[in-house]
């Protein structure tokens, strides 16, 4: 039972790096990477409102409930 | 450990203080001359010393009695490459200063300067891969000082805090 963050995913989609959305978010490569590997703590929902703005998309699209 | 560090101090100090007994503060002693350009000697070298990652084993080895040291081992999920990006960030964001890094050999040296405490201290940090386990092997000396006066314990459990905080994206 965890949360998967599906933003390689989402990365793709968009044919965007990593380092481009870090500088769009301002938040470091080394926080993406770990957001990516889903090893955050937590995330706060001024990141996840940024990445959805660069991203285009949902909070949905991002973060997955797996039983 | 403390009780071997307190009783490593008093030999210390009572040898010291024994030997300028002895030698009665007389100008005209060379010894007193000795002693004292040795002392003066170790601590210059000691901080010209402290940037270099390679001089490590002098800095934390059991035998340097003048020096204070802390080590413990932290486990991670991060890989190993992460884990040093990322400690070099929460070092950078803790005011730290990181003088050596090595992203081949995932070495980190960082620094803390002088307070009231002590002459200020050498964080060494490096990562190890054990049963596909990553550990980050984390050590505080001081530069020169037999008590740390909890510097090296308080450094260490920053640095942890800092990093589970930095964890929250």
């Amino acid at each position: 039972m965890k949360i998967i963050v599906n933003l390689d995913v989402m990365l793709a989609k968009r044919k965007m790096k990593a380092k481009e959305l870090s500088e769009i978010i301002g938040i470091s490569v080394v926080n993406i990477s770990i957001l990516k590997q889903s090893k955050g703590k937590a995330i706060r929902f001024s990141t996840l409102a940024a990445i959805c703005k660069a991203l285009d998309c949902q909070p949905g699209d991002i973060l997955e409930y797996l039983d | 450990m403390k009780t071997r560090d307190f009783i490593i101090a008093v030999a210390f100090f009572l040898g010291v203080g024994y030997l300028l007994t002895i030698i009665q503060f007389d100008s005209d002693e060379p010894s007193f001359y000795v002693f004292v350009i040795i002392m003066v000697g170790i601590f210059v070298f000691n901080f010209l010393a402290r940037k270099s990652y390679s001089l490590k084993p002098y800095f934390t080895s059991k035998f340097n009695v003048l020096t204070s040291k802390y080590n413990s081992v932290v486990s991670s999920e991060l890989p190993k490459e992460l884990m040093f990006q990322k400690m070099l960030e929460v070092l950078r964001n803790q005011g730290l200063k990181v003088v050596f890094e090595s992203e081949q050999n995932l070495q980190i040296l960082a620094t803390k300067g002088i307070s009231w405490k002590s002459w200020g201290e050498n964080i060494y940090i490096d990562f190890t891969e054990k049963d596909s386990v990553i550990q980050m092997n984390f050590t505080s000396t001081t530069v020169m000082g037999i008590f740390s006066w909890g510097a090296n314990e308080k450094n260490y459990s920053s640095l942890l805090f800092n990093f589970e905080e930095s964890l929250t994206i």
